[in-house]
């Protein structure tokens, strides 16, 4: 790793395949309501 | 090799680092101010342009160099949004609202629902029966992809807690319950202490409540009937909720002139404890109501951002109090904090992600917006479930990949193109975008600067204990 560069997430979404891609993708969250707020600390 | 046009370089702190953020690979990087000079300006011909080997090989890694062409690039976000959407449709507890009814017993004059009204009082006061409240704890089941345990039900408006309703409201948690559901409500709070009995666990342990400002600002848009303000009732409901443990939500809303009696409110909220308590969190809103409201009153999401700096400081928890950016900042951080990539998303909210909102027609919706008017309904559910008409079909599209203009921007799976009712009404908001830009950056390098110092406590922390453990066994080798 770069000096010039502290990476925050090492979890990447860059060449990788439709398969592994839809696998990742599970931990993607689906949107929330535009009206209800999830509270920002619970 | 070129640079990706889907960076986002957001500064960060002193402006000598920056943020790097990638549109479709999710890397979240702090990078220092040359790196971002090096990427802006590759891709111009500039013969001193240069950066070492090992940052170089990074930034490949990162996504934020690419061997695509740009058209290359557009396709991978199809590729990723068309992915976001089929994992969409098996969400394991999809958003569930009920609408008791769509009367309610306050008249702001921003209320969006506003145009119901001349539906006639008898429409309005149409309650659900039991019948109907029967048939949607029977379709629930078969709308999850999961069991229903755990889930939570939202009442909605109208008013959902109005003391009339009281009756079918009892049926609504009773039933629910037989599923293991809570409910959670979305309501004014002026007759909440009808509903006393039916608030805590397993019943209604979460209540968004609406404000507009000190009693002087409040009293003259939320009112009875005989004009009698509502501000001191909605307090105390609010300490009688949070006595009893139920988890509560104040949406303030503001405009341009709410913004004026803000921080008498939150002088106001302090004294009455509200902050320190463990249930209890308030955000900022801003009103969009462009046909009762002029636009100069309209205040944009930027600004919001503005006023929730400044009131911030005068709060003595910060932490609990926020603002509507569409849960990025809370999902950015958590992402950060469990090393995965960003909240990426294909539509803009949980209307393109399965949402089912019940009325007291028999009708579903998909959307809050949209309620009401049955030409904008997904289906019905009386007497039998039917989901699925042409107003569905071209709802259903409103996504990034049938939002070609969109695709080609690097803040596509962030956004996402925005609200799917004002995209679909013609009703976008011609700054929508740059507010976006603004917000999402103030968003993320809060949600990054909130991850970097709780890592940084968390190192202290653990050097601190790990000289504790040196020093006793230390002592321990004296003593020996």
């Amino acid at each position: 790793m770069s000096k010039k560069i502290t990476s925050l997430n090492d979890d990447l979404l860059v060449e990788i395949s439709l398969e592994e891609l839809g696998k990742k993708i599970e931990f993607a969250a689906a949107p929330s309501s535009c009206y209800l707020m999830d509270t920002p600390n619970e | 090799m070129r640079t990706s046009i889907y960076n986002i370089y957001l500064p960060f702190a002193d402006s000598e680092q920056f943020i790097l953020v990638h549109g479709y690979t999710g890397a979240v990087d702090l990078v220092s101010a040359d790196v971002v000079s090096f990427l802006q300006n590759l891709n111009k011909d500039n013969p001193n342009n240069s950066m070492d080997q090992k940052t170089i090989e990074t930034l490949i890694g990162r996504g934020y160099l690419t061997e695509k062409t740009q058209e290359e690039e557009n396709q991978h976000i199809l590729k990723v949004a068309t992915l976001l959407l089929k994992k969409y449709q098996r969400v394991k507890f999809p958003q569930f609202a009920i609408i008791p009814t769509y009367d309610c017993n306050l008249r702001c004059f921003y209320c969006y629902e506003s145009k119901l009204r001349a539906k006639g009082k008898e429409w309005l006061k149409t309650r659900i029966t039991k019948e109907q409240i029967d048939v949607i704890f029977q379709v629930i089941p078969g709308l999850c992809s999961g069991n229903t345990n755990e889930g939570e039900v939202e009442l909605y408006g109208g008013e959902p807690l109005l003391a009339e309703s009281l009756d079918v409201v009892e049926y609504i948690i009773e039933k629910g319950g037989k599923l293991n559901l809570s409910f959670s409500a979305t309501t004014n709070g002026v007759d909440l202490e009808y509903f006393k009995d039916l608030l805590g666990d397993k019943k209604i342990r979460r209540l968004q409540i609406s404000i507009d400002g000190p009693p002087r600002i409040h009293d003259r848009r939320r009112f009875q009937s005989d004009g009698s303000g509502t501000f001191q009732l909605i307090s105390k409901n609010i300490n009688m909720a949070l006595d009893r443990g139920v988890k509560v939500t104040l949406r303030i809303n503001l405009d341009r002139l709410a913004i004026s009696g803000l921080s008498t409110l939150i002088r106001i909220m302090e004294e009455h404890g509200w902050f320190s308590q463990a249930n209890f969190w308030a955000y900022l809103s801003s009103i969009h109501c462009p046909n009762k409201l002029s636009l100069e009153c309209v205040l944009r999401d930027s600004e919001l951002f503005q006023e929730f700096d400044k009131i911030k400081r005068l709060v003595s928890e910060p932490r609990k109090i926020f603002i509507n950016d569409g849960g990025i900042k809370k999902l950015f951080k958590k992402a950060l904090s469990n090393n995965h990539f960003p909240p990426l998303r294909a539509s803009f909210c949980a209307s393109g992600a399965g949402m089912y909102v019940f009325d007291p027609f028999g009708d579903v919706y998909g959307c809050w917006e949209t309620v009401g008017d049955a030409k904008q309904r997904i289906g019905r559910y009386f007497p039998e479930l039917r989901i699925g008409n042409d107003f569905m079909q071209s709802w259903s599209k409103i996504n990034i990949t049938d939002l070609p203009k969109c695709q080609k921007c690097k803040y596509a799976l962030f956004c996402a193109g925005g609200c799917a009712y004002r995209i679909y009404n013609n009703s976008v908001s011609h700054s929508f975008c740059e507010d976006f830009q603004i917000c999402f950056a103030k968003s993320i390098v809060g949600a990054c600067r909130e991850f970097l110092q709780e890592k940084s406590q968390t190192l202290n922390n653990s050097s601190i204990d790990r000289r504790e453990v040196i020093k006793d066994e230390q002592k321990d080798h004296v003593l020996k």
